[in-house]
């Protein structure tokens, strides 16, 4: 099982420091990811969904250190990713790559499209001759379904969906074994929203990719997800495969959140449960569970002891004394 | 809940951008109704003209380049278009209101909320700024925000997206319009926030007994909200009919299209979602015939020849589309 591993997240912790001078110390910090641990294992889709704010995207910029994590270890294909510096730090960074929420700010306004998958090939020379770039370029517009005339035009000429594409070309140029992807499908239209998730798949399928998947919808999670973490706040509310985290949700709020989805059916917003109050504010999170002011179920241990996160189940685990006191 | 009383009736409705491309039809051939106490849902995706419908209602339209070239908007009996600006402001805000998707924008960041709220009560009624103080913060009590004083002298970056889109609804409903557009009321907000804010549309739309026009790209928004509901693509109305119909026996191509392509989260599919080839035609490349012809699986060749008009098919239920047409119907009977 131990070889299956391709990423191994140990204790990742993000915090902010608020200050009132530049020159005075740290106040107080904002827990922006507060001690998450994880696996991803090869070929696999690792889903993080939760509420804007929850730390997810500060979770997925840590894992590829675009952001240094405060602390904990990142260990990727059993390398010390955390400890790598320089050309080191670039070369294993050829291994994991990232996709952008946003198509229209993560693509150079002034560079070809032939040169935004490029960039790259070029930083990790692994293709050396200019014959051997162009042809990698070719190769990758055809696998992500760009149409070949479009090289040498650049980003602006292009809809959101194929823009989305060149980002993922460029992703896959290296053929990386891991990509983050960062609400990939957000800024899209429901139409070319699933185009976009059907060319994950695929990819994912030809060429063994394993994703980070990170969303706030839960459909499009529980359609691509093999494994889904739920985090509110920054911290993890509750880990389970794909299957039974959707069939048995356990903790209070991966049932609020899948009750808040508008679905299509019989059922009309006067008879749903609705979940009262806002996020609290990150900076100044609840005492014990981070999500005692809003849960339904809330005890007096909620609002003083934060609760562990447990195994309830073989490879289910949640955070929440409902399943502390049972054990 | 029907009373079957017409509040607004758009006949014809017409929108053309006069650019440097040439005029581009924005929105053709758009009629509908909404009847008092009714949620009507418009549908569709970016750019099919959905928001701009709406605009036009209040006459809010981007001139130039946009103008308005043909229709009525018959509201209790008397059509806006033909109203000065003097008059359409009387309307705008008292009559008919407006809540946008992105309410960070569309409130004033340096004056409180408390006041903007005032603002549109002492434009639109003769009372004593006392008395609208008083209106507006009963106002922010009735959306449900907690300690309505201290929300009351807050300004905008203050509160959090939730909070915005309270206020915003307060300040649309503190006139008691008859009709409330909704552009995208929930899309910047998370899934807990966007149920209490449609919960609290809901709620007020009873409470004031106004009519709600819904305008959202979520299929399950819809479902939740609306009683009757219109799927537009590419600036035409393609399909109307009560929302439980919709879903139950959706009748056109795109309509079917657009359900197939989102995943659903009760089901454990874990097959290819069903895509709709092609993207939606730019205003400036619109095709001859039906729109939706080059992307549809069943077009014929009339479809893309000519386009066709609303078909009734019984039930409140009409199709733009030639599938269902008595005559030319028959060449799809095979199938």
């Amino acid at each position: 099982m131990e070889n299956d591993v391709l990423l191994k997240v140990e204790h990742l912790k993000k915090y902010y420091s608020i200050k009132t001078s530049s020159l005075k110390k740290a106040t107080s910090y904002v827990k922006a990811v507060d001690d998450i641990s994880f696996e991803v294992k090869v070929g696999e889709t690792f889903g993080v969904v939760g509420e804007s704010g929850c730390g997810k995207s500060t979770m997925g910029k840590s894992v590829i250190r675009l952001i240094e994590p405060t602390s904990g270890k990142i260990f990727l294909d059993g390398e010390d990713f955390t400890a790598l510096k320089g050309k080191d730090l670039v070369k294993a960074r050829e291994k994991i790559k990232l996709i952008f929420q946003d198509p229209y700010a993560s693509l150079n306004p002034r560079m070809t499209v032939k040169d935004i998958i490029g960039e790259p090939i070029d930083i990790s020379k692994k293709y050396p001759t200019k014959q051997q770039r162009d042809e990698r370029i070719v190769e990758v517009m055809k696998q992500v379904g760009l149409n070949l005339d479009y090289m040498y035009r650049y980003p602006h000429e292009f809809s959101g969906g194929q823009r989305q594409r060149i980002g993922i070309a460029r992703a896959i140029a290296l053929q990386p074994k891991l990509i983050i992807c960062d609400e990939p499908v957000s800024a899209l239209d429901v139409s070319i929203q699933a185009k976009i998730i059907n060319l994950l798949k695929q990819l994912q399928k030809d060429l063994g990719i394993a994703y980070i998947f990170i969303s706030h919808d839960l459909s499009v999670v529980k359609h691509i997800a093999d494994r889904v973490v739920v985090m509110y706040l920054g911290n993890v509310m509750e880990m389970a495969d794909k299957k039974d985290l959707f069939k048995n949700p356990s903790h209070p709020y991966t049932q609020a959140l899948l009750d808040a989805v508008p679905k299509i059916s019989e059922e009309r917003i006067d008879d749903k449960d609705v979940l009262s109050g806002d996020v609290p504010s990150p900076a100044n999170p609840p005492k014990g569970c981070c999500f005692c002011t809003r849960c339904p179920k809330a005890m007096e241990i909620c609002h003083s002891i934060k609760p562990e996160l447990i195994e309830i189940e073989p490879g289910h685990q949640c955070a929440c004394h409902l399943f502390t006191n049972q054990k | 809940m029907k009373e079957n009383k017409e509040l607004l009736e758009v006949k014809n409705l017409g929108i053309t951008f006069f650019t440097d491309q040439g005029a581009l039809p924005a929105v053709q051939e758009v009629d509908f109704k909404i009847y008092e106490g009714e949620t009507l849902g418009v549908v569709g995706e970016s750019g099919c003209g959905k928001s701009m419908t709406a605009l036009s209602l209040m006459q809010l339209i981007p001139t130039p380049p946009g103008k308005i070239t043909s229709g009525e908007i018959i509201y209790k009996g008397e059509d806006l278009l033909k109203k000065s600006q003097d008059e359409i402001q009387q309307i705008r805000g008292k009559e008919i209101s407006m809540i946008f998707q992105e309410p960070m924008t569309s409130l004033n960041p340096v004056i409180t909320v408390g006041k903007q709220i005032m603002e549109s009560i002492l434009i639109h009624d003769e009372v004593s700024k006392e008395d609208a103080s008083r209106r507006a913060l009963e106002m922010i009590k009735l959306v449900g925000i907690p300690m309505p004083e201290k929300v009351f002298a807050s300004y905008p970056h203050q509160l959090s997206g939730g909070m915005r889109q309270r206020i915003m609804i307060a300040m649309a409903l503190s006139c008691q319009p008859s009709l409330l557009i909704c552009d995208e009321p929930t899309t910047a907000l998370d899934v807990t926030i966007q149920a209490q804010i449609l919960r609290l549309i809901n709620k007020m739309k009873h409470e004031m007994n106004s009519s709600v026009l819904l305008i959202t790209h979520d299929m399950g928004v819809i479902s939740e909200m609306a009683d009757n509901v219109i799927v537009m693509y590419a600036g035409k109305i393609v399909e109307y009919t009560a929302v439980k119909n919709l879903f139950k026996n959706p009748l056109h191509p795109y309509t079917l299209g657009l359900m197939a392509s989102i995943p659903d989260i009760d089901s454990d599919d874990e097959e290819e979602l069903e895509v709709i080839p092609g993207s939606v035609p730019m205003l400036y490349e619109l095709p001859k015939g039906c729109f939706f012809a080059p992307r549809c699986k069943y077009a014929k060749e009339i479809c893309h020849n000519e386009c066709p008009s609303m078909i009734d098919k019984g039930e409140n239920h009409l199709v733009r589309c030639w599938k269902y047409d008595k005559e030319h119907g028959k060449e799809w009977e095979d199938e």
